[in-house]
């Protein structure tokens, strides 16, 4: 099982969203890494055959997506980054709704739905209307949709936005799960979701693919660039105006301990510190660092 | 069939949807009823006290008084009825002048008034003007001659009219198969047809702002992102919400028009639908129909027109990105006949826009009504035939062009 992007490219009148891209997903969780603007929901749009490229061609198995039609939709399962519902229906009407869509067998249908919802723990909210759920649960009830019909490939944009972090940890477990020869196609910015399930991981920037790997074959890239020391707090606005710091946490004694990127150690008593996916983000999408995550 | 009944649960739970729905019954029974609030008569009691009666008491009293002349309109009848006017008149002068006695009135042309409508006056018009003679100026004798004479006026309004076309030649065969005499079954008011016009109207209008934004909204919310994904999520559920769209409108139109036609009749009297439509529109209307038979006419005629105007609006919605958009150019395009009939007159326009059988003057019973003709080249063509002809053509169009812009759509 394969999903090929072959020289994808979408051209809106005066922004190039998606540049030449060339990927050949295989079963397991990828990470489609990229700051906002990147492309990356125009990426995922195209591989939903939603949105037309301006050139090349999506392949899943060396056949057209779009030429293969409900055939191809029939193993999709998609969450967009804004995910619409319809305001006077229930978590439970909407995912019968959408199921029958999916062609779920209707005696499948109730058993399919309840283990869903059971699963994302939305099952008190039900009978509710989704349109007086939290932002979470909102989201919840879209990976719900999304995973009805058993998906093949499954692409999610964005899919932790809104989620508390123990949503996010469930999120994580339950997608680790399903993933099993399954082709899973997870876009986020926050980066610490998908470093610990994602087989694989693709870096966007400005449309273009900079980057497959590995977390572990990725990171090394950054490898000797992360350091971390202790400064007085009171210097530490020069500090920050001097080096990309990435983590900052407050200390005894007026001291913070922060986390930098650069290629060599900048403040003396540094430590080299081991590098993860998030330090990779930041030191490729550098206008990021303004805001300062600390995940 | 699955997705068809989760569709209409879909519709049939929105608030949106149910709100326009009630409101198309309420306006069905309110409109009906207003024509009947609008009945009045004053008549004088036996110790000379003015009686005023309103609504229903108004119209059994009218037809109390004047279901003597109820049945065929033979020339005998109008000759007495005539006689008896000119009588009245050249003894109490002008009717409706301030002197003219409300007893009298009541007594003697009350009772008639039904048989010297519009028709007989306009029967004997000036054959080069078309302007209505005066009942004063009519022989009594005349009137033996009354069914030739409408026949006649037809001719002299086509020359005018229509000079040198077909739609002459066409009128006249058309009128032959109107049924003579006339009948007559006094009661039922002309503002009520108005209403069945007017309350299709309100109903088109509504249907529309229901239907505008079964695409639209979708775009502009994201679910479509969700549902165009889904195995059946292009045609089969572009066809589905149309279905049910179009299950809906039809179902309330039904029920709103029967309803409606309903509380009319009852009020009115069932018996009046059997009353010609000459006798209470112009002599000289072409269609061979009762009352009866108009009413049913009207509704189809609307409904056809309705799911014209829905089936364009279908497609505005597939094709737009926004609801309110859509909303505002289909509510354009529902209006636009009746502009376009208000300031050209019968015109192309009016007549073959999705709405063109609804609105004022522009509408069906109107078109029914006047002897209004469109031509391509020699060929000359009724209003009613090319409104309706337009109409079912349209729709088949349309829902189609709405399921292709719909299975095209990319999410912007």
């Amino acid at each position: 099982m394969e999903l090929t992007t072959i020289h994808l490219s979408k051209q809106f009148k005066d922004k190039t969203a998606v540049d030449d891209v060339c990927l050949s997903l295989t079963p397991g969780v990828w990470g489609l890494i990229g700051a906002n603007g990147a492309g990356k929901t125009t990426l995922m749009r195209m591989i939903a055959d939603i949105m037309k490229p301006t050139g090349g061609k999506v392949l899943y198995d060396g056949k057209d997506i779009h030429a293969m039609g409900k055939e191809y939709r029939n193993l999709f399962g998609f969450l967009p980054q804004e995910f619409g519902f319809f305001h006077d229906f229930t978590v439970s009407d909407y995912l019968e709704y959408v199921a029958a869509l999916k062609d779920v067998p209707a005696r499948k249908t109730r058993k399919k739905i309840d283990g869903l919802l059971d699963t994302l723990t939305l099952a008190d909210v039900k009978n509710k209307k989704i349109v007086k759920l939290s932002g979470g649960m909102k989201r919840r009830v879209g990976i719900a949709q999304a995973m009805l019909n058993d998906p093949q490939i499954l692409v999610m944009d964005e899919p932790t936005a809104g989620l508390d972090p123990g949503e996010r940890v469930r999120f994580r477990n339950f997608i680790s799960e399903f993933s099993h020869d399954r082709i899973v196609l997870i876009s986020t910015h926050i980066v610490s979701d998908i470093e610990y399930i994602a087989t694989q991981n693709a870096i966007m920037k400005a449309g273009k693919i900079l980057d497959v790997g590995t977390t572990d074959e990725l990171v090394k890239q950054v490898a000797g660039k992360v350091w971390t020391c202790i400064v007085p707090a009171d210097k530490l606005p020069i500090y920050e105006m001097q080096l990309r710091i990435i983590n900052q946490r407050g200390e005894d004694n007026h001291q913070v301990s922060i986390r930098y990127l650069a290629d060599e150690e900048k403040i003396s008593s540094s430590v080299m510190a081991s590098p993860r996916l998030e330090d990779l983000y930041l030191w490729l999408f550098p206008q990021e660092d303004n805001s300062k995550e600390g995940k | 069939m699955r997705i068809y009944w989760l569709e209409m649960k879909r519709v049939l739970k929105s608030r949106r949807a149910l709100t326009l729905l009630l409101i198309a019954l309420v306006m069905s029974s309110g409109m009906a009823w207003l024509p009947v609030m609008f009945e009045s008569i004053n008549y004088q009691d036996e110790n000379g006290n003015i009686v005023e009666l309103n609504g229903l008491e108004a119209i059994a009293y009218k037809k109390s008084i004047r279901s003597v002349h109820n049945g065929e309109v033979t020339p005998e009848k109008l000759k007495a009825a005539l006689k008896t006017y000119q009588r009245t008149v050249s003894q109490y002068g002008e009717v409706g002048s301030e002197n003219f006695p409300l007893a009298v009135y009541t007594e003697k042309i009350s009772p008639i008034r039904p048989l010297l409508g519009r028709q007989v006056q306009e029967a004997f018009a000036d054959h080069k003007t078309g302007m209505a003679a005066d009942l004063k100026d009519i022989s009594p004798d005349q009137l033996d001659r009354f069914y030739e004479q409408t026949v006649q006026h037809l001719k002299d309004f086509m020359q005018l009219e229509q000079k040198g076309s077909a739609a002459q030649e066409q009128a006249l065969r058309k009128y032959a198969e109107v049924k003579t005499p006339f009948l007559l079954y006094a009661g039922y008011s002309r503002d009520a047809f108005d209403y069945i016009g007017f309350f299709i109207f309100v109903c088109v209008i509504l249907c529309t702002a229901m239907a505008a934004p079964t695409f639209s909204n979708e775009y502009q919310t994201g679910s479509d992102s969700v549902l165009r994904c889904t195995k059946h999520g292009r045609s089969r559920l572009a066809i589905t919400k149309i279905a049910a769209a179009l299950t809906i409108f039809v179902v309330n139109f039904v029920v709103c028009i029967f309803l409606h036609l309903l509380i009319s009749n009852l009020a009115f009297g069932p018996e009046c639908m059997k009353t010609s439509m000459q006798m209470l529109f112009s002599a000289i209307s072409l269609p061979a129909l009762n009352l009866g038979q108009l009413q049913v006419v009207m509704a189809i005629g609307g409904l056809l027109s309705l799911l014209a105007t829905i089936s364009f609006t279908l497609f505005l919605s597939a094709k737009c990105k926004d609801s309110l958009t859509v909303i505002l150019i289909a509510f354009a395009s529902c209006l636009l006949p009746i502009f376009a009939y208000s300031t050209l007159g019968e015109n192309w326009i009016s007549s073959i826009l999705p709405s063109a059988g609804v609105g004022m003057k522009n509408s069906l019973l109107y078109q029914l009504i006047d002897l209004n003709y469109l031509h391509v080249g020699q060929i000359s063509l009724w209003t009613p035939y090319v409104i309706m002809a337009a109409a079912a053509v349209e729709i088949p169009v349309f829902l189609f062009l709405a399921v292709r812009a719909y299975c095209k759509h990319q999410v912007a």
